[in-house]
């Protein structure tokens, strides 16, 4: 069947909530993100802002028992899976949607030998073709020896390991690969060499990608699009080039600045002032308002729905400092 | 593989002597003649305590006693029973045979039902299903094995008279060929029972909470994330790695089956080695007791041993600890 050009992934509106102990984390609010087939989408934002969170509940992989989903759209390949049962969830991952998770050491079988995690793939999505020579050829794909089909997870290194998930990911034809924090775990070199390989594979078969990184430099090389993510909300979306160069939310100009502050002045870790906000007591409006030296007044009472962050390309910001013409602020980063 | 069996099998041989050693020591710690203890309390023949003293050269240095006893066993003389008129080793034997026709049916049968039971109840925790397994099997690890042993006798042997309520085999009659194999069976079904819910209850509760763990995994994740049907992922990812722990306690179990099931066999009068440990406790049989102890002992380190190998079996990062090139 010929694929119909158009949004393999939308997530409209979301908002999830995990129950703990009592208290409501508000993971997801509001939450928007498109990605269109073919296209390689970056994800950012720092720890806990709920990055974790859209990628699973993309599958339909957090139990209800977890989390819920209070309001909004998840739409897979025009499908509205939002109210999907367990059994209609398993027809749609892996194909169309597969994923790739951070730590290549947890995330494979212990007991299992690397061979059969990845025929087990093939087996379900493509029982057609030859098995052993299916699986040979995903190897050839991620560049891993043959010899790794007989290997225990804990034989490889994590380069390999992170490889070998990938192999398992792809040995289910996806049209959209979710890859969440893939190289985090891992080594700078070998972080260099996985992040090669996911753009070399996107670009060979054509497949979307949702990259996803606490790390605004590696998302704004693989990607073609970008969206920022704070505290569950996407406070910024646009060309990589265009949010990476021009940021325009006050936090993403903080963030861009602290990655360069590192790189800079060894040894001395520069920050964003403040605290991530307590997801358990978000206040209304806008959560980046305890830490922006911007704030106005109607920061804290609502968050926009989206203004042109008037950088000369397609790119959104949800802040009120773009509201008017004539910034408040220098987005380049002394403000 | 290789260089992990040799290492657990070099640690079992120096707990073997540890417990011949032992073994040997308890006879010269029995207050009184160690005579005694290698003879027990019965009325023995004349000239027999005179005839043992030298067999065991008592009146020789500690050390060359215990080489003399360490001849003996070896040669498989662990003595004599008067009490039951045959020397120890076929005695309990002989008797470890019936206890093992109990207990193992009886512990593979538990083993199988309690994980079977915990994978049906883990993946839906919380729920009435599994709130009534852990339920039940809480009752089934408290209740008293002898009280639930005559229970069962009153309502299956007494009221209902559909199974008999005592021994191995129908003493009315003599049987013959598959007769007398039905017979026995017929007999093991009421002690049978009674060890299986209990280790049913034993096995239930460590399983399900190891189920539960394997579930909680990333590697699930991974798992249903290509699409394989919950029930699949179940079987195949979650079930190997929740067995590792339940490993440990069946087999623990298994090395105390000789003696697990004293009380049982009291209650159904089976005759097997918890009844011969009673009756040689009455009886003051020296040498039985001390027979059995060995055996016993002897049989738990093997069941570590094979527990380990089980490991092995089951987690190749235990195997790959110790050289991959084994
Ligand atoms: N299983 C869970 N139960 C309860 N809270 C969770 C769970 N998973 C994530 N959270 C919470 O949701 C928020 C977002 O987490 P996550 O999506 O993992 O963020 P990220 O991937 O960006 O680090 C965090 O505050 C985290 O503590
Ligand atoms: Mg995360």
């Amino acid at each position: 069947m010929a694929v119909q050009p158009g949004n393999i992934l939308e997530i409209d509106a979301l908002s999830v909530t995990y129950r703990v102990r009592g208290k409501t984390v508000r993971a997801m609010n509001a939450a928007s993100l498109t990605v269109r087939d073919g296209e390689a989408v970056g994800l950012v934002g720092e720890s806990g802002s709920g990055k974790s969170t859209l990628a699973r509940v993309s599958l339909g992989l957090i139990p209800r028992k977890i989390a819920r989903i209070e309001s909004g759209r998840i739409l897979i390949a025009g499908r509205d899976a939002t109210r999907f049962s367990e059994t209609e969830w398993e027809s749609l991952r892996g194909d169309p949607v597969a994923m790739v998770f951070q730590d290549p050491l947890t995330y494979l079988n212990p007991v299992m030998r690397v061979g059969p995690q990845i025929a087990e793939s093939v087996r379900r999505h493509t029982p057609e073709l030859p098995l052993d020579q299916r699986v040979e050829e995903l190897l050839e794909l991620v560049k891993l020896p043959s010899v790794v089909t007989r290997a225990y997870p804990h034989e490889l290194s994590g380069g390999m390991r992170q490889r070998a998930l990938l192999a398992v990911a792809l040995g289910c034809r996806p049209r959209l690969l979710i890859a969440d924090e893939p190289t985090t775990a891992l080594d700078v070199t070998t972080q260099a060499e996985i992040l090669a390989l996911l753009k070399d594979l996107r670009r060979r078969l054509g497949m979307a990608m949702l990259l996803i990184s606490h790390d605004l430099g590696i998302v704004a090389s693989a990607c073609e699009r970008i969206y920022v993510m704070y505290a569950g909300h996407t406070i910024e979306w646009g060309g990589a080039g265009a949010v990476f160069q021009t940021p325009a939310h006050p936090y993403t100009v903080g963030l861009l600045r602290a990655a360069h502050a590192v790189r800079n002045a060894e040894g001395r870790f520069a920050t964003i002032a403040g605290d991530p906000p307590n997801l358990a007591e978000l206040p209304p409006g806008c959560p980046f308002v305890p830490r922006c030296s911007h704030a106005l007044a109607e920061c804290s009472r609502d968050m926009p729905e989206r203004f042109d962050a008037r950088s000369g390309d397609p790119h959104s910001v949800r802040c009120w400092l773009y509201e008017k013409p004539g910034l408040g602020f220098d987005r380049a980063g002394t403000g | 593989m290789r260089a992990y069996l040799l290492a657990r099998l070099g640690w079992a041989v120096p707990i073997v002597i540890a417990i011949l050693i032992i073994n040997f020591l308890i006879i010269h710690l029995v207050p009184g003649d160690p005579i005694q203890a290698l003879v027990g309390d019965f009325p023995t023949p004349p000239g027999y305590a005179e005839q043992i003293r030298k067999e065991y050269g008592l009146d020789q240095p500690l050390l060359t006693q215990l080489w003399l006893y360490l001849v003996n066993l070896a040669g498989g003389n662990l003595g004599f029973s008067f009490a039951n008129r045959q020397p120890v080793l076929p005695l309990i034997l002989d008797r470890a045979r019936f206890t093992l026709l109990l207990m193992l049916p009886a512990l593979t049968c538990a083993a199988v039902l309690g994980v079977v039971l915990a994978l049906a109840a883990a993946p839906r925790a919380g729920s009435l299903y599994d709130s009534s397994v852990t339920a039940i099997s809480l009752i089934g690890f408290s209740v008293p094995i002898f009280w639930l042993g005559q229970i069962l006798i009153i309502a299956f042997a007494i009221k209902l008279r559909w199974l008999p309520a005592q021994g191995m085999i129908s003493l009315r009659e003599t049987l013959t060929g598959w007769a007398a194999v039905a017979d026995v069976l017929w007999h093991l079904v009421l002690p049978g029972f009674s060890v299986t819910i209990y280790y049913i209850a034993v096995v239930a509760r460590v399983a399900r909470a190891s189920v539960l763990d394997a579930l909680s995994q990333d590697f699930v994740l991974t798992a249903k994330a290509k699409g394989l049907s919950g029930r699949y992922v179940l079987w195949r990812h979650v079930l190997p790695n929740a067995l590792i722990p339940v490993a440990t306690v069946i087999g623990y179990n298994f090395g105390y089956s000789l003696t697990g099931a004293i009380l049982v066999e009291t209650v159904f009068a089976w005759p097997g080695i918890g009844n011969l440990f009673i009756a040689s406790i009455g009886n003051r049989d020296y040498p039985v007791l001390q027979g059995i102890f060995l055996l016993t002992a002897v049989a738990v380190v093997l069941a570590n041993v094979v527990t380990d190998m089980l490991y092995a079996v089951l987690d190749p990062r235990v195997r790959g600890s110790y050289g991959k090139n084994a």
